[in-house]
């Protein structure tokens, strides 16, 4: 299920962060209803806007992993913060754990919605 | 026996490596052998390490050409304790390609290895057994090159572009889901549906070719400390040996992107004879000769698989002269080294090296009188499913 988010009425910023360990090299796609946003590379912290703009907004975080160091593992850490109790997520995969073939690229994703 | 167990041993070394060869990411890190453990044993072609990143697990095999009719009875381990342990795990991408923080550079770089060889008594000339452990490490790297800029860039362009597709997807089967008042899934399930969706053979191909060619060189200054010891085993049984030699060094220099590379090495060794034979052939215990080695390498790649290198190392000894003379030694005067080497790169993670040249003159040991260097050295990389960005 999408993660829910609560917000509040006031013009405090929401911040989405994201760090990928494992020393392998990541790139995030975000959309915020529907509309794509700036992409990024590696590990990044992106203002998505405030409280009282983003209410009632779905947005869906996706992030492709290539397996560049030794370690057969990455963990992605997604963080929401600026809504009183910041949302931190985190999940491990290894490259070899994708039911798809290609094991030197491992792809996760986030659905967060902001009630 | 012993050969048989040998042969077996080397028949072993070259399946496991073909096993170890259908991993699918492929990568080039194993230069010539140069670890320390082969360096203490005097096995190593070079004497001037050239820096290199560790692959997780790498074996050298080294012989003499006037016996590589026969199998190798010289072999060495290489592990990077920080890989291997899972170090790996709590670092970034940009401490991976960084060279500026001193203790990641260690702890990345980091190598221990383990060396054995059979050599002859200075007594009576029989085979005996030598172990060899070191240990090292890098100071400083060097930083990623130009190459590495323009596969970082590709690397982000292709990445995003997977991700902003699945994302894509993802955002219109929410919609879709939303519009036909279907319950909302897990993320896990739009994702998996996405990916099933998006089947961009052109684009994974793509990105698989970029996490083959991973093998980043590395530039600029460059330091590495390494440090062991040899244990002899002069009668092949585990209750007799002694350290017979420790040692430490540092390797630093600069390489280019383009030109001559040159590197430098000062390294103190201190050696242990419990028995050696004396001017007039008799038994004299317990000698201890010191030396300095210093000296330079300069070396240039011809071409990407090709390698030119010559070294020149000159060594001072200092020992307790009222000993020697005591037990009827000739003192050791100063001697030098200098070898060409020919490295050419076989295939991914292997490597054949041929050096020729003059090594340093016996000085307490005389059983063996030639100081001529004419060895080929095998190296081959194992399980080293890591793309690093190597230190060549």
């Amino acid at each position: 299920m999408p993660t829910r988010i609560q917000t509040n009425d006031s013009n405090d910023s929401i911040v989405l962060s994201f760090e990928c360990k494992g020393g392998h090299k990541s790139g995030t796609a975000i959309t915020l209803n529907h509309i794509p946003l700036p992409s990024h590379s590696d590990d990044f912290q992106v203002v998505l806007g405030t409280n009282k703009g983003l209410k009632g907004n779905t947005l869906i975080v996706t992030t492709s992993v290539l397996k560049t160091s030794l370690e057969p593992k990455a963990t992605l850490t997604y963080s929401i913060t600026g809504t009183g109790t910041p949302n931190i997520s985190a999940s491990t995969s290894g490259f070899d754990e994708d039911d798809d073939e290609d094991n030197n690229v491992l792809t996760k994703m986030i659905i967060y919605k902001f009630i | 026996m012993n050969n048989y167990f040998k042969y077996c041993l080397f028949l072993t070394i070259i399946l496991c490596e073909n096993l170890f060869a259908q991993n699918d990411i492929k990568i080039d890190q194993l230069q010539t052998p140069s670890s320390p453990a082969f360096t203490l044993l005097d096995l190593n072609p070079e004497n001037v390490e050239r820096p290199k990143n560790p692959t997780d697990f790498a074996v050298a095999l080294a012989n003499a050409t006037k016996n590589f009719s026969v199998i190798p009875n010289s072999y060495a381990v290489e592990m990077a304790p920080f890989w291997v342990m899972g170090g790996g795990k709590s670092i970034s991408y940009k401490q991976f390609i960084d060279h500026k923080n001193g203790w990641q550079n260690i702890l990345q770089t980091a190598v221990l290895s383990a060396a054995t060889t059979t050599s002859k008594s200075a007594i009576d000339s029989s085979d005996f057994n030598q172990v060899s452990v070191g240990l090292k490490f890098s100071f400083v790297r060097g930083k990623v090159g130009k190459e590495w800029k323009k596969w970082d860039d590709s690397a982000s362009y292709y990445l995003i572009k997977n991700a902003e597709a699945i994302n894509k997807i993802v955002d219109s089967l929410i919609f879709v889901d939303s519009a036909l008042g279907r319950k909302e899934k897990d993320d896990n399930e739009y994702l998996k549906e996405a990916t099933k969706i998006y089947k961009n053979s052109a684009l994974k191909s793509v990105l698989n070719d970029l996490a083959s060619k991973t093998d980043f060189k590395r530039y600029g200054w460059k330091l590495d400390f390494a440090v062991g010891s040899v244990l002899d085993y002069p009668n092949n049984t585990f209750q007799t040996c002694y350290v017979s030699k420790v040692g430490a060094w540092l390797t630093g220099g600069i390489e280019k992107e383009d030109g001559i590379n040159f590197l430098g090495v000062v390294r103190y060794t201190q050696n242990v004879y419990r028995k050696v034979l004396n001017d007039n052939a008799i038994v004299a215990n317990n000698i201890t000769v010191g030396n300095i080695d210093y000296g330079v390498r300069v070396y240039k790649d011809l071409t990407e698989k090709f390698t030119l290198s010559l070294e020149y190392v000159a060594r001072a000894y200092f020992y307790n002269s009222k000993k020697l003379i005591d037990s009827n030694i000739t003192s050791p005067k100063n001697t030098d080294r200098y070898v060409l080497s020919l490295n050419y790169k076989v295939g991914t993670n292997k490597n054949i090296s041929f050096s020729l040249g003059k090594n340093f003159d016996n000085s307490i040991i005389k059983i063996n009188n030639s100081d001529l260097i004419a060895a080929l050295s095998i190296g081959l990389g194992f399980g080293s499913n890591r793309p690093a960005p190597s230190a060549n």
